[in-house]
């Protein structure tokens, strides 16, 4: 669904280089009693592209997309998805607007009292009228979308991590919505495990146009999936395409891109 | 010294904080549950949880409470050559009092906690988070239905507890003590009135359905999102709701005695 | 999104079980309320009723006929009590019947037992009992044992025995 960005002032841009701005961070600032978290920080997410939210361990990755997906508040600033400003809304208008969105989180958060099968169609029969053989037909679409086989009766904790985030993507996707959230989708799995999800990602952006926001401290699937990166460092960002993130001067992204070196991806405790 | 005043102070201010939290969270629950969407099947599930796999300890309990208040009521009573009385004695010591409130601790303590601890544990792993993502109302989805079930089980078990408490009493009076049965029966029968015991005995437990149903369910809903927050959300839904069950009790015996 | 029935079995044999034990505690043990038929309304004045108080039963011969409704100062300005009873309708007692107000073992809840008379006049809706036999109040009726015994020194003379329960 194409999104028209609204036509308010100057601090409100038209969209960054790489394309027309579905999320828009605006000068957000928030602090956790005495920690500064973010401290003026402002960046835009394209449409339809796959942005990256990189950085170290407890630079504010999953806060940044906590915010964008209205769980935490700015103490200060706004947060637009399309022409809607998010962060000041009540909670009942919010969950208008997560309609539009679906969100991967890093354990998955499937409801652990209920079936695979269950929990991903929960919002289909919770938002929808449809009859139980459409919501039947949907959700087996996103099983074999995102490689699920035999799953349906299955429980949460029987499942594997990596089927876990699937089955987690399959409930993020079944709503067909315009943005997806994806918090550390390769924690915990294993260097193939990493690449099918990463396959399936790109595939699935590919396909749908979809607005994926991810976090990410996995150096190398990052410089592979996203058209843009947003950077967090001292509670503000830098933003750019994997190209120009590679080549900046910014002492600070030198000595990130360093650590992680050319090997494998950068686990830090977290 | 000025430490400890601004200690107090802070502890009031958060005190009172939390009795509007629990309060706002409260009416939330209220409403949720006076609204559609009724989720008759997870209030179901739930009632499973905390009413069917309580009865044990309830009927157990009930019985040994029973017998112990026979057998302490004989000694008692034969002093005063009243022991023909023992029915009444038992059935009104379990109907008015040890019933709703012993029932209430039994259930605070395996269901509340339970309770507590599963919402506790959904916070920890961004459940809820991800039930407000996909636009469901965590508080209608999850924390009602459990409220609710703790709520309609109360009055239940408690009833179940004084049947098997007089049943108690029977077995010790009539089986141990060789009190006549039919004595005891009637003096049980002829002494309970409905208004004044039974009813008020049905308001109690009641009631403390409702404060443990909001106490373990606030608790394990604000509990910080790791497994410390768990364990401190699951034993502070324990002590405040007995603590609670305990206090209600006096102001509703105070009421119920003095009024209509 | 059904379990198992088993779970749902046993959850309507727990809810069915509660409700039994409930029903069985309020009716059977509880049921002082009468609940037969009533719809004769017979009025009683009495000089005392002592413990009697509304929902308490009006009986014939140890068996339930009724309850009582309404207790008042008597409105002729006697300074009686008045009690307002509904008993059974198809009830056939006669106006030379009398009502006292008894107690229930001796420690006992109170009610009013009718004993009927032989008149062939038979009290219809709104009828009045004129033969009424008032309540024993224990405190008076120790009072009066003390007085009949001439206040002896130690005063101890009206007062039963210790142990069990007083008359």
């Amino acid at each position: 669904m194409p999104v028209e960005m609204a036509q308010a002032g100057a601090s409100r841009s038209e969209g960054t280089p790489h394309g027309q701005a579905h999320v828009d961070v605006n000068s957000v600032r928030l602090a956790f009693g005495d920690r500064r978290v973010f401290d003026g920080l402002s960046c835009r997410f394209p449409q339809a592209k796959i942005s990256v939210i990189l950085g170290a361990s407890g630079a504010g990755k999953s806060t940044l997309l906590r915010l964008i997906a209205g769980l935490q508040r700015p103490d200060y600033g706004d947060v637009w998805i399309g022409q809607q400003e998010i962060s000041r809304l009540p909670e009942r208008q919010l969950r208008r607007v997560r309609k539009r969105l679906g969100m991967m989180f890093q354990g998955g958060a499937l409801l652990d009292s209920m079936t695979v099968f269950d929990n991903v169609a929960l919002a289909l029969r919770e938002h929808t009228r449809l009859s139980e053989r459409e919501i039947t037909d949907r959700v087996h679409a996103q099983f074999e979308a995102v490689g699920l086989k035999r799953v349906d009766a299955l429980l949460p904790g029987q499942l594997s991590g990596g089927m876990k985030k699937r089955t987690a993507l399959a409930r993020a996707m079944v709503t067909e919505p315009e943005i997806l959230l994806i918090d550390e989708p390769f924690s915990g799995l294993d260097p193939l495990a990493v690449r099918l999800i990463e396959a399936l990602l790109i595939d699935v952006n590919r396909h749908k146009g979809l607005t994926m926001i991810l976090t990410n401290h996995h150096i190398g699937s990052t410089m592979r999936m996203a058209d843009e990166i947003v950077f967090i460092v001292d509670g503000t960002s830098i933003s750019g395409t994997v190209k120009e993130i590679k080549e900046s001067i910014d002492p600070r992204i030198q000595r990130f891109l360093q650590a992680a070196g050319t090997g494998p991806s950068l686990e830090e405790a977290s | 010294m000025f430490e400890l005043v601004r200690d107090i102070g802070w502890r009031t201010v958060d005190n009172v904080y939390g009795l509007g939290g629990i309060t706002l969270f409260g009416s939330r629950l209220v409403l949720e549950t006076l609204a559609p969407p009724y989720r008759l099947r997870r209030v179901i599930d739930e009632l499973f949880n905390t009413g069917v796999l309580s009865l044990a300890i309830v009927c157990a309990s009930g019985t040994a409470v029973g017998l112990v208040l026979g057998l302490q009521g004989y000694n008692t009573l034969v002093r005063f050559g009243a022991e023909q009385s023992v029915g009444a004695v038992v059935g009104l010591s379990l109907v008015r009092e040890l019933g709703p409130v012993l029932t209430a601790l039994l259930v605070t303590g395996r269901a509340g906690s339970a309770v507590a601890a599963e919402i506790g544990a959904m916070v920890a792993t961004e459940q809820l988070d991800g039930l407000r993502m996909m636009s469901v109302d965590p508080i209608d989805f999850v924390t009602q239905p459990k409220a609710l079930a703790l709520l309609i089980s109360m009055p239940l078990l408690s009833a179940l507890f004084i049947v098997f408490g007089l049943f108690g009493g029977y077995l010790v009076g009539v089986g141990l003590l060789g009190i006549d049965a039919g004595t005891y029966v009637s003096s049980l029968e002829n002494n309970i009135d409905f208004r004044n015991d039974v009813l008020g005995s049905v308001l109690k437990s009641v009631v403390f359905g409702a404060i443990v149903g909001l106490i373990s369910t606030w608790r394990g809903f604000t509990s910080a999102p790791n497994s410390e927050g768990v364990s401190r959300a699951t034993t502070g839904a324990v002590v405040q709701a007995s603590v609670a069950v305990l206090m209600f009790d006096y102001v509703i015996t105070a009421l119920w005695g003095v009024g209509i | 999104m059904s379990r198992s029935p088993i779970r749902d079995l046993l959850v309507g044999v727990f809810v069915l079980s509660g409700l039994a034990a409930l029903g069985y505690l309020s009716i059977q043990l509880g049921g002082a309320t009468y609940s037969g038929p009533g719809g004769l309304t017979l009025y009683a004045s009495f000089d005392e009723v002592g413990g009697l108080a509304p929902r308490s039963p009006v009986v014939i011969g140890g068996v339930k006929v009724g309850q009582v409704k309404k207790i008042e100062l008597a409105p002729d300005g006697s300074f009686r009590a008045r009690v307002t009873m509904d008993v059974d309708r198809k009830l056939k007692l006669p106006d030379d019947t009398q009502a006292a107000v008894l107690t229930q073992g001796v420690l006992g809840n109170q009610y009013v037992g009718l004993q009927p008379g032989g008149s062939e006049t038979i009290l219809t809706n709104g009828g009045e009992i004129t033969y009424t036999q008032s309540a024993v109040v224990i405190e008076r009726l120790i009072g009066k044992v003390i007085q009949s015994l001439g206040g002896s020194s130690s005063g101890d003379g009206g007062k039963p025995a210790g142990g069990g329960s007083s008359p």
